[in-house]
Protein backbone atom coordinates (compact mmCIF):
# COMPACT_ATOMS: atom_id res chain seq x y z
CA UNK A 1 0.00 0.00 0.00
CA UNK A 2 1.39 3.51 -0.94
CA UNK A 3 -0.51 6.53 -0.52
CA UNK A 4 0.60 9.61 1.92
CA UNK A 5 4.30 9.21 2.98
CA UNK A 6 4.13 8.52 7.00
CA UNK A 7 6.44 10.29 9.00
CA UNK A 8 6.31 9.72 12.30
CA UNK A 9 6.47 13.30 14.18
CA UNK A 10 3.69 14.39 11.51
CA UNK A 11 1.24 11.65 12.75
CA UNK A 12 1.43 12.79 16.28
CA UNK A 13 1.31 16.60 15.81
CA UNK A 14 -2.12 15.37 13.32
CA UNK A 15 -3.30 13.70 15.79
CA UNK A 16 -2.69 16.18 18.38
CA UNK A 17 -4.55 18.52 16.39
CA UNK A 18 -7.41 16.67 15.85
CA UNK A 19 -7.88 16.96 19.65
CA UNK A 20 -8.46 20.39 19.29
CA UNK A 21 -12.18 19.49 18.05
CA UNK A 22 -12.24 17.67 21.54
CA UNK A 23 -11.49 20.40 23.62
CA UNK A 24 -14.20 22.31 21.18
CA UNK A 25 -16.52 20.03 23.11
CA UNK A 26 -15.70 20.17 26.58
CA UNK A 27 -16.04 24.23 25.89
CA UNK A 28 -19.34 22.87 24.37
CA UNK A 29 -19.79 21.42 27.72
CA UNK A 30 -18.69 23.65 30.23
CA UNK A 31 -20.30 26.02 28.76
CA UNK A 32 -24.16 24.63 28.33
CA UNK A 33 -23.26 22.72 31.54
CA UNK A 34 -24.10 19.19 30.02
CA UNK A 35 -21.44 18.09 33.10
CA UNK A 36 -19.70 15.92 30.52
CA UNK A 37 -15.83 17.14 30.84
CA UNK A 38 -14.90 14.62 33.24
CA UNK A 39 -16.20 11.79 31.40
CA UNK A 40 -15.11 13.12 28.02
CA UNK A 41 -11.55 13.75 29.66
CA UNK A 42 -11.15 10.38 30.60
CA UNK A 43 -12.87 8.98 27.58
CA UNK A 44 -10.31 10.79 25.50
CA UNK A 45 -7.35 9.93 27.68
CA UNK A 46 -8.50 6.29 27.96
CA UNK A 47 -8.97 5.91 24.19
CA UNK A 48 -5.11 7.26 23.22
CA UNK A 49 -3.20 5.36 25.82
CA UNK A 50 -5.38 2.04 25.11
CA UNK A 51 -4.99 2.28 21.05
CA UNK A 52 -1.50 2.91 21.18
CA UNK A 53 -0.98 0.27 23.95
CA UNK A 54 -2.95 -2.15 21.49
CA UNK A 55 -1.46 -1.23 18.38
CA UNK A 56 1.93 -1.80 19.91
CA UNK A 57 1.18 -5.28 20.74
CA UNK A 58 -0.18 -6.10 17.24
CA UNK A 59 2.71 -4.48 15.70
CA UNK A 60 4.76 -6.97 17.83
CA UNK A 61 2.56 -9.75 17.02
CA UNK A 62 2.57 -9.15 13.06
CA UNK A 63 6.68 -9.05 13.31
CA UNK A 64 6.80 -12.19 14.90
CA UNK A 65 4.76 -13.70 12.08
CA UNK A 66 3.96 -16.26 14.69
CA UNK A 67 0.31 -18.09 14.28
CA UNK A 68 -0.34 -19.29 17.85
CA UNK A 69 0.34 -15.98 19.13
CA UNK A 70 -1.79 -14.51 16.30
CA UNK A 71 -4.46 -17.15 17.63
CA UNK A 72 -3.86 -16.37 21.53
CA UNK A 73 -4.26 -12.54 20.49
CA UNK A 74 -7.86 -13.34 18.97
CA UNK A 75 -8.89 -16.06 21.92
CA UNK A 76 -8.03 -12.49 24.17
CA UNK A 77 -10.44 -10.34 22.06
CA UNK A 78 -13.02 -13.22 22.51
CA UNK A 79 -12.74 -13.43 26.30
CA UNK A 80 -12.79 -9.36 26.59
CA UNK A 81 -15.87 -9.61 24.58
CA UNK A 82 -17.32 -12.55 26.27
CA UNK A 83 -17.32 -10.89 29.25
CA UNK A 84 -18.14 -7.52 28.26
CA UNK A 85 -21.47 -8.93 26.41
CA UNK A 86 -22.21 -10.83 29.68
CA UNK A 87 -23.02 -7.63 31.52
CA UNK A 88 -25.17 -6.83 29.97
CA UNK A 89 -27.60 -10.10 30.23
CA UNK A 90 -29.61 -10.61 33.14
CA UNK A 91 -31.50 -13.29 34.43
CA UNK A 92 -28.97 -16.06 33.61
CA UNK A 93 -27.06 -18.46 35.81
CA UNK A 94 -23.80 -19.22 33.95
CA UNK A 95 -23.75 -15.39 30.76
CA UNK A 96 -20.26 -15.79 30.40
CA UNK A 97 -20.42 -19.47 29.26
CA UNK A 98 -23.49 -19.09 26.98
CA UNK A 99 -21.61 -15.28 25.49
CA UNK A 100 -18.16 -17.25 25.63
CA UNK A 101 -19.27 -20.32 23.58
CA UNK A 102 -21.78 -17.92 21.14
CA UNK A 103 -18.93 -15.36 20.32
CA UNK A 104 -16.32 -18.11 19.86
CA UNK A 105 -18.70 -20.34 17.84
CA UNK A 106 -19.54 -17.91 15.58
CA UNK A 107 -16.91 -16.10 14.45
CA UNK A 108 -14.65 -18.71 14.80
CA UNK A 109 -16.60 -20.66 12.37
CA UNK A 110 -17.03 -17.81 9.93
CA UNK A 111 -13.53 -16.88 9.54
CA UNK A 112 -12.47 -20.48 9.61
CA UNK A 113 -14.74 -20.71 6.63
CA UNK A 114 -13.13 -18.35 4.63
CA UNK A 115 -9.51 -18.56 5.32
CA UNK A 116 -10.28 -22.56 4.50
CA UNK A 117 -11.63 -20.91 1.14
CA UNK A 118 -8.56 -19.04 0.70
CA UNK A 119 -10.65 -15.63 0.75
CA UNK A 120 -8.37 -14.64 4.13
CA UNK A 121 -5.07 -15.31 3.93
CA UNK A 122 -3.24 -17.13 7.08
CA UNK A 123 -1.04 -13.74 7.74
CA UNK A 124 -1.10 -12.00 11.08
CA UNK A 125 -2.11 -8.53 9.52
CA UNK A 126 -5.12 -10.33 7.83
CA UNK A 127 -6.34 -12.43 10.55
CA UNK A 128 -5.63 -10.09 13.19
CA UNK A 129 -7.58 -7.16 11.82
CA UNK A 130 -10.70 -9.29 9.98
CA UNK A 131 -10.75 -11.16 13.34
CA UNK A 132 -10.91 -8.21 15.58
CA UNK A 133 -13.65 -6.96 13.44
CA UNK A 134 -15.87 -10.35 13.48
CA UNK A 135 -15.27 -10.71 17.25
CA UNK A 136 -16.44 -7.34 17.74
CA UNK A 137 -20.03 -7.61 15.56
CA UNK A 138 -20.60 -10.69 17.33
CA UNK A 139 -20.29 -9.31 20.49
CA UNK A 140 -22.99 -6.57 19.64
CA UNK A 141 -25.19 -9.11 18.03
CA UNK A 142 -24.42 -11.27 21.31
CA UNK A 143 -25.84 -8.66 23.71
CA UNK A 144 -28.57 -7.38 21.20
CA UNK A 145 -29.90 -11.18 21.11
CA UNK A 146 -29.69 -12.04 24.70
CA UNK A 147 -31.32 -8.84 25.71
CA UNK A 148 -33.96 -9.12 23.55
CA UNK A 149 -34.21 -12.71 24.72
CA UNK A 150 -34.33 -12.17 28.15
CA UNK A 151 -37.31 -9.09 27.61
CA UNK A 152 -39.41 -11.34 25.44
CA UNK A 153 -39.18 -14.26 28.29
CA UNK A 154 -40.13 -11.58 30.97
CA UNK A 155 -42.35 -9.89 29.36
CA UNK A 156 -44.44 -13.47 27.99
CA UNK A 157 -43.89 -14.66 31.64
CA UNK A 158 -47.83 -15.81 31.33
CA UNK A 159 -47.61 -17.24 28.22
CA UNK A 160 -44.45 -19.44 28.79
CA UNK A 161 -45.94 -20.96 32.52
CA UNK A 162 -49.21 -21.44 30.82
CA UNK A 163 -47.32 -23.84 27.79
CA UNK A 164 -45.65 -25.46 30.92
CA UNK A 165 -49.15 -25.87 32.64
CA UNK A 166 -49.80 -27.58 29.15
CA UNK A 167 -47.13 -30.20 29.26
CA UNK A 168 -43.99 -28.28 27.55
CA UNK A 169 -40.55 -28.40 28.32
CA UNK A 170 -39.42 -25.28 29.24
CA UNK A 171 -37.56 -25.53 25.30
CA UNK A 172 -40.79 -25.93 23.48
CA UNK A 173 -42.45 -23.16 26.01
CA UNK A 174 -39.63 -20.63 25.47
CA UNK A 175 -39.27 -21.44 21.54
CA UNK A 176 -41.92 -18.95 20.21
CA UNK A 177 -39.79 -16.29 21.11
CA UNK A 178 -36.25 -17.59 19.80
CA UNK A 179 -36.67 -16.31 16.51
CA UNK A 180 -38.09 -13.06 17.32
CA UNK A 181 -34.72 -12.34 19.47
CA UNK A 182 -32.53 -13.98 16.51
CA UNK A 183 -34.32 -11.56 13.99
CA UNK A 184 -34.22 -8.28 15.94
CA UNK A 185 -30.39 -9.08 16.72
CA UNK A 186 -29.75 -9.38 12.58
CA UNK A 187 -31.96 -5.97 12.01
CA UNK A 188 -28.49 -3.35 12.06
CA UNK A 189 -26.70 -6.00 9.95
CA UNK A 190 -28.74 -6.11 7.11
CA UNK A 191 -30.00 -2.49 7.30
CA UNK A 192 -26.42 -2.15 6.99
CA UNK A 193 -26.09 -4.12 4.12
CA UNK A 194 -28.88 -2.22 2.69
CA UNK A 195 -27.02 1.12 3.08
CA UNK A 196 -23.58 0.16 2.57
CA UNK A 197 -21.74 3.23 1.10
CA UNK A 198 -24.77 5.17 0.91
CA UNK A 199 -24.85 6.59 4.08
CA UNK A 200 -21.96 5.63 5.34
CA UNK A 201 -18.11 5.04 3.99
CA UNK A 202 -17.81 1.38 5.56
CA UNK A 203 -14.29 1.00 7.44
CA UNK A 204 -12.02 -1.13 5.88
CA UNK A 205 -12.92 0.22 2.47
CA UNK A 206 -11.90 4.02 3.75
CA UNK A 207 -8.73 2.59 5.62
CA UNK A 208 -7.34 0.78 2.11
CA UNK A 209 -8.56 3.41 0.26
CA UNK A 210 -6.89 6.15 2.24
CA UNK A 211 -3.77 3.49 2.02
CA UNK A 212 -3.66 3.92 -1.64
CA UNK A 213 -5.38 0.45 -2.60
CA UNK A 214 -7.30 0.09 -5.81
CA UNK A 215 -11.24 1.45 -5.09
CA UNK A 216 -12.60 -1.73 -6.40
CA UNK A 217 -10.28 -3.91 -4.18
CA UNK A 218 -11.40 -2.08 -1.67
CA UNK A 219 -15.15 -2.44 -2.24
CA UNK A 220 -14.58 -6.04 -3.00
CA UNK A 221 -12.71 -6.66 0.33
CA UNK A 222 -15.51 -4.20 2.46
CA UNK A 223 -18.37 -6.70 1.19
CA UNK A 224 -15.99 -9.52 2.08
CA UNK A 225 -16.31 -8.27 5.79
CA UNK A 226 -19.70 -7.35 5.75
CA UNK A 227 -20.80 -10.87 4.57
CA UNK A 228 -18.52 -12.17 7.07
CA UNK A 229 -20.43 -10.10 9.59
CA UNK A 230 -23.46 -11.36 8.70
CA UNK A 231 -22.60 -14.82 9.06
CA UNK A 232 -20.71 -14.78 12.51
CA UNK A 233 -23.94 -13.07 13.92
CA UNK A 234 -26.12 -14.89 12.57
CA UNK A 235 -24.25 -17.93 14.15
CA UNK A 236 -23.88 -15.90 17.32
CA UNK A 237 -27.12 -15.18 17.84
CA UNK A 238 -28.84 -18.70 17.34
CA UNK A 239 -26.37 -19.83 19.77
CA UNK A 240 -26.48 -17.23 21.94
CA UNK A 241 -30.27 -17.81 22.46
CA UNK A 242 -30.27 -21.84 22.01
CA UNK A 243 -27.94 -21.83 25.53
CA UNK A 244 -29.86 -19.20 27.01
CA UNK A 245 -33.00 -21.69 26.60
CA UNK A 246 -30.84 -24.40 28.06
CA UNK A 247 -29.43 -21.71 31.19
CA UNK A 248 -32.95 -20.10 32.32
CA UNK A 249 -34.49 -21.68 35.25
CA UNK A 250 -38.07 -20.34 34.69
CA UNK A 251 -39.65 -22.30 36.56
CA UNK A 252 -37.47 -22.86 40.10
CA UNK A 253 -37.46 -19.27 40.38
CA UNK A 254 -38.17 -18.93 44.50
CA UNK B 1 -45.39 -43.30 59.89
CA UNK B 2 -48.72 -42.45 58.54
CA UNK B 3 -50.46 -45.45 56.98
CA UNK B 4 -51.46 -44.67 53.75
CA UNK B 5 -55.48 -44.62 52.80
CA UNK B 6 -55.79 -46.33 49.28
CA UNK B 7 -58.24 -43.58 48.01
CA UNK B 8 -55.98 -40.57 48.99
CA UNK B 9 -54.78 -39.48 45.51
CA UNK B 10 -52.56 -36.62 46.60
CA UNK B 11 -51.05 -36.36 49.71
CA UNK B 12 -48.91 -33.02 51.07
CA UNK B 13 -46.50 -33.82 54.02
CA UNK B 14 -44.71 -30.76 55.46
CA UNK B 15 -44.85 -28.51 52.71
CA UNK B 16 -42.36 -25.59 52.89
CA UNK B 17 -41.39 -22.73 50.56
CA UNK B 18 -38.72 -20.59 51.54
CA UNK B 19 -38.08 -17.40 49.67
CA UNK B 20 -35.10 -15.40 51.10
CA UNK B 21 -35.05 -16.38 54.24
CA UNK B 22 -38.74 -15.91 54.51
CA UNK B 23 -41.24 -19.18 54.73
CA UNK B 24 -43.82 -18.63 51.90
CA UNK B 25 -45.37 -22.22 53.19
CA UNK B 26 -44.97 -23.60 56.28
CA UNK B 27 -45.21 -27.21 56.69
CA UNK B 28 -48.45 -27.42 55.22
CA UNK B 29 -49.84 -30.99 55.16
CA UNK B 30 -53.14 -32.08 53.75
CA UNK B 31 -54.14 -34.85 51.32
CA UNK B 32 -56.87 -35.42 48.54
CA UNK B 33 -59.21 -38.48 47.77
CA UNK B 34 -59.76 -39.58 44.03
CA UNK B 35 -63.18 -37.45 43.27
CA UNK B 36 -63.12 -34.92 45.93
CA UNK B 37 -63.63 -31.84 45.06
CA UNK B 38 -61.62 -29.51 47.67
CA UNK B 39 -61.52 -25.29 48.30
CA UNK B 40 -58.80 -23.68 49.19
CA UNK B 41 -58.85 -20.07 50.59
CA UNK B 42 -56.91 -17.54 52.51
CA UNK B 43 -55.99 -13.62 52.90
CA UNK B 44 -53.92 -12.41 49.49
CA UNK B 45 -50.11 -13.32 50.12
CA UNK B 46 -50.83 -16.12 52.22
CA UNK B 47 -49.49 -18.17 49.30
CA UNK B 48 -52.61 -20.19 47.48
CA UNK B 49 -50.80 -19.66 44.52
CA UNK B 50 -47.56 -20.82 45.78
CA UNK B 51 -49.01 -23.66 46.91
CA UNK B 52 -50.91 -24.55 43.85
CA UNK B 53 -47.54 -23.90 42.02
CA UNK B 54 -45.74 -26.11 44.22
CA UNK B 55 -48.20 -29.34 43.66
CA UNK B 56 -48.10 -28.83 39.30
CA UNK B 57 -43.83 -28.64 40.09
CA UNK B 58 -43.98 -24.55 38.77
CA UNK B 59 -42.13 -24.46 42.03
CA UNK B 60 -39.56 -26.39 43.54
CA UNK B 61 -40.47 -26.95 46.97
CA UNK B 62 -37.53 -26.22 49.79
CA UNK B 63 -38.95 -29.28 52.04
CA UNK B 64 -41.57 -31.81 52.16
CA UNK B 65 -43.03 -34.06 50.36
CA UNK B 66 -46.02 -34.42 47.65
CA UNK B 67 -46.93 -37.61 46.69
CA UNK B 68 -49.49 -38.71 44.14
CA UNK B 69 -51.02 -42.10 43.77
CA UNK B 70 -47.96 -42.95 46.21
CA UNK B 71 -45.44 -41.52 43.48
CA UNK B 72 -42.60 -38.33 45.13
CA UNK B 73 -43.69 -36.00 41.99
CA UNK B 74 -39.96 -34.58 43.21
CA UNK B 75 -38.73 -37.48 41.99
CA UNK B 76 -41.07 -37.46 38.39
CA UNK B 77 -40.12 -35.17 35.88
CA UNK B 78 -41.91 -32.25 35.94
CA UNK B 79 -43.20 -32.36 32.44
CA UNK B 80 -44.96 -35.44 33.77
CA UNK B 81 -46.30 -33.94 36.89
CA UNK B 82 -47.68 -31.45 35.06
CA UNK B 83 -49.37 -33.00 32.74
CA UNK B 84 -51.67 -34.70 35.37
CA UNK B 85 -51.92 -32.10 37.68
CA UNK B 86 -52.72 -29.43 35.84
CA UNK B 87 -53.02 -25.86 36.85
CA UNK B 88 -55.98 -23.40 35.21
CA UNK B 89 -53.84 -19.59 35.84
CA UNK B 90 -55.71 -16.65 37.25
CA UNK B 91 -56.23 -15.26 34.27
CA UNK B 92 -55.80 -18.04 31.57
CA UNK B 93 -53.68 -17.49 28.92
CA UNK B 94 -55.36 -17.85 25.24
CA UNK B 95 -52.83 -18.23 22.59
CA UNK B 96 -53.58 -16.69 19.16
CA UNK B 97 -55.41 -18.06 16.88
CA UNK B 98 -59.28 -19.92 17.28
CA UNK B 99 -60.24 -22.11 19.95
CA UNK B 100 -59.94 -24.85 18.52
CA UNK B 101 -56.17 -23.74 17.56
CA UNK B 102 -55.91 -23.50 21.40
CA UNK B 103 -57.35 -26.90 22.55
CA UNK B 104 -54.99 -28.72 19.73
CA UNK B 105 -51.70 -26.34 21.38
CA UNK B 106 -51.06 -28.51 24.14
CA UNK B 107 -50.59 -31.78 21.66
CA UNK B 108 -47.69 -29.98 19.71
CA UNK B 109 -45.98 -30.43 22.44
CA UNK B 110 -43.44 -33.86 22.60
CA UNK B 111 -44.47 -35.14 26.12
CA UNK B 112 -48.26 -35.46 24.54
CA UNK B 113 -47.87 -37.36 21.75
CA UNK B 114 -48.42 -40.40 22.60
CA UNK B 115 -52.02 -38.81 24.13
CA UNK B 116 -55.49 -39.68 21.93
CA UNK B 117 -56.06 -36.24 20.70
CA UNK B 118 -59.48 -35.82 22.11
CA UNK B 119 -62.94 -34.61 20.54
CA UNK B 120 -63.27 -30.91 20.38
CA UNK B 121 -66.71 -30.95 20.27
CA UNK B 122 -66.99 -33.08 23.29
CA UNK B 123 -64.66 -30.99 25.42
CA UNK B 124 -66.67 -27.38 24.87
CA UNK B 125 -69.29 -29.55 25.76
CA UNK B 126 -67.66 -30.39 29.01
CA UNK B 127 -67.15 -26.97 29.94
CA UNK B 128 -71.01 -25.88 28.86
CA UNK B 129 -69.99 -23.88 25.16
CA UNK B 130 -71.56 -24.75 21.95
CA UNK B 131 -69.58 -26.29 19.40
CA UNK B 132 -69.59 -22.88 17.31
CA UNK B 133 -67.54 -21.61 19.68
CA UNK B 134 -64.61 -23.76 18.14
CA UNK B 135 -64.02 -22.03 14.78
CA UNK B 136 -63.81 -18.33 17.16
CA UNK B 137 -61.02 -16.25 17.29
CA UNK B 138 -59.75 -16.75 21.06
CA UNK B 139 -58.98 -13.13 21.58
CA UNK B 140 -62.49 -12.00 21.27
CA UNK B 141 -63.78 -14.23 24.13
CA UNK B 142 -65.59 -12.64 27.10
CA UNK B 143 -63.21 -12.98 30.47
CA UNK B 144 -66.28 -16.13 31.65
CA UNK B 145 -65.57 -17.60 27.64
CA UNK B 146 -61.99 -17.93 28.52
CA UNK B 147 -62.31 -19.43 31.61
CA UNK B 148 -64.32 -21.65 30.14
CA UNK B 149 -61.89 -22.69 27.04
CA UNK B 150 -58.46 -22.95 29.13
CA UNK B 151 -60.35 -25.85 31.55
CA UNK B 152 -61.58 -27.18 28.18
CA UNK B 153 -57.83 -27.13 27.16
CA UNK B 154 -56.51 -28.20 30.35
CA UNK B 155 -59.34 -31.50 30.57
CA UNK B 156 -58.10 -32.19 26.83
CA UNK B 157 -55.19 -33.57 28.02
CA UNK B 158 -56.98 -35.89 30.73
CA UNK B 159 -55.36 -34.80 33.99
CA UNK B 160 -55.62 -36.68 36.85
CA UNK B 161 -56.23 -33.68 39.33
CA UNK B 162 -57.66 -30.24 37.78
CA UNK B 163 -56.21 -26.87 39.99
CA UNK B 164 -58.07 -23.29 39.34
CA UNK B 165 -56.51 -20.74 40.73
CA UNK B 166 -59.53 -18.15 41.41
CA UNK B 167 -61.15 -19.13 38.27
CA UNK B 168 -63.74 -16.01 39.13
CA UNK B 169 -62.29 -13.90 40.53
CA UNK B 170 -62.64 -11.37 37.36
CA UNK B 171 -66.56 -12.26 36.48
CA UNK B 172 -69.72 -10.62 37.54
CA UNK B 173 -71.89 -12.70 40.18
CA UNK B 174 -73.61 -14.44 37.40
CA UNK B 175 -70.95 -15.79 35.22
CA UNK B 176 -69.06 -16.68 38.55
CA UNK B 177 -72.86 -18.90 39.25
CA UNK B 178 -72.02 -20.40 35.72
CA UNK B 179 -68.52 -21.67 36.04
CA UNK B 180 -68.90 -22.74 39.32
CA UNK B 181 -71.51 -24.80 37.84
CA UNK B 182 -69.44 -26.00 35.74
CA UNK B 183 -66.90 -27.18 38.05
CA UNK B 184 -69.07 -29.06 39.72
CA UNK B 185 -70.59 -30.68 36.95
CA UNK B 186 -66.77 -31.72 35.85
CA UNK B 187 -66.54 -33.00 39.60
CA UNK B 188 -69.77 -34.63 40.22
CA UNK B 189 -70.78 -36.05 36.26
CA UNK B 190 -66.96 -36.59 35.19
CA UNK B 191 -65.86 -37.56 38.76
CA UNK B 192 -62.63 -35.01 38.08
CA UNK B 193 -60.83 -34.59 41.31
CA UNK B 194 -60.13 -30.77 41.77
CA UNK B 195 -58.50 -28.25 43.84
CA UNK B 196 -60.35 -24.26 43.65
CA UNK B 197 -58.43 -21.46 45.34
CA UNK B 198 -61.32 -18.84 46.01
CA UNK B 199 -61.50 -15.90 48.05
CA UNK B 200 -64.86 -16.21 48.37
CA UNK B 201 -66.17 -18.13 51.34
CA UNK B 202 -69.72 -18.80 50.04
CA UNK B 203 -68.58 -19.83 46.66
CA UNK B 204 -66.31 -22.30 48.23
CA UNK B 205 -69.42 -23.46 50.21
CA UNK B 206 -71.11 -23.87 47.12
CA UNK B 207 -68.23 -25.74 45.73
CA UNK B 208 -67.37 -27.90 48.18
CA UNK B 209 -67.69 -29.69 51.63
CA UNK B 210 -64.20 -29.22 52.88
CA UNK B 211 -62.90 -25.88 53.15
CA UNK B 212 -59.31 -25.57 53.76
CA UNK B 213 -57.48 -21.76 54.71
CA UNK B 214 -53.72 -20.70 54.39
CA UNK B 215 -52.67 -18.60 57.12
CA UNK B 216 -49.38 -17.46 57.83
CA UNK B 217 -47.89 -20.25 55.86
CA UNK B 218 -49.92 -22.74 58.06
CA UNK B 219 -52.99 -24.90 56.81
CA UNK B 220 -56.58 -25.21 58.93
CA UNK B 221 -59.41 -26.84 57.95
CA UNK B 222 -62.95 -24.57 58.35
N1 LIG C 1 -42.01 -16.44 42.28
C1 LIG C 1 -41.97 -15.94 43.52
N2 LIG C 1 -40.77 -15.63 44.09
C2 LIG C 1 -40.72 -15.14 45.33
N3 LIG C 1 -41.80 -14.89 46.08
C3 LIG C 1 -43.01 -15.16 45.56
C4 LIG C 1 -43.16 -15.70 44.25
N4 LIG C 1 -44.46 -15.87 44.00
C5 LIG C 1 -45.09 -15.44 45.10
N5 LIG C 1 -44.23 -15.02 46.05
C6 LIG C 1 -44.56 -14.51 47.38
O1 LIG C 1 -45.24 -15.51 48.07
C7 LIG C 1 -46.28 -14.96 48.84
C8 LIG C 1 -47.56 -15.66 48.51
O2 LIG C 1 -47.91 -15.37 47.17
P1 LIG C 1 -49.17 -16.03 46.47
O3 LIG C 1 -49.20 -15.52 45.08
O4 LIG C 1 -49.12 -17.50 46.66
O5 LIG C 1 -50.38 -15.43 47.30
P2 LIG C 1 -51.91 -15.76 47.14
O6 LIG C 1 -52.33 -16.40 48.41
O7 LIG C 1 -52.13 -16.50 45.90
O8 LIG C 1 -52.51 -14.30 47.07
P3 LIG C 1 -53.69 -13.74 46.13
O9 LIG C 1 -54.95 -14.11 46.83
O10 LIG C 1 -53.48 -12.28 46.14
O11 LIG C 1 -53.55 -14.36 44.78
C9 LIG C 1 -46.32 -13.48 48.52
O12 LIG C 1 -45.69 -12.80 49.59
C10 LIG C 1 -45.51 -13.34 47.28
O13 LIG C 1 -44.83 -12.14 47.26
MG1 LIG D 1 -52.98 -16.03 43.99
Amino acid sequence: MSGVIYDPFEGLVKMLLSLILVVFVLFLSFKFRLQLEREIVTATFRSIVQLMAVVMVIAAVFRSENLPLVLLVLAVMVVIAAETSAKRVEGINKPFIVTFSAIAAGSGIALLFLVLLGVIPIKPEFLITVGSMTIGGCMIICSLAMNRFSAEIKAHHNEIETALCLGATQEEAIRPFLGESVKAALIPSIDRLKTLGIVVLPGTMAGMIIGGVDPIWAAEYQLVIVFLLLGSGCITALIATTLTQKYLNITDEI
Amino acid sequence: MKHIKYSDLLIVRNLTVNSDGVNILDGVSFSLSKGECLCLTGPSGAGKTVLLKCLNRLIKPSAGEILLDGHDTGKMNPVEVRKQICLVGQLPVLFAGTVKDNLAYPFTFRANQNLPVPDYATLMENVGLSPEYLTKNASKLSGGERQKVATARALGLKPAILLFDEPTAALDEASKLVIDDQIRKLNRDYGMTIIVVTHDMEEARRLSRRILRIKEGHLEEI
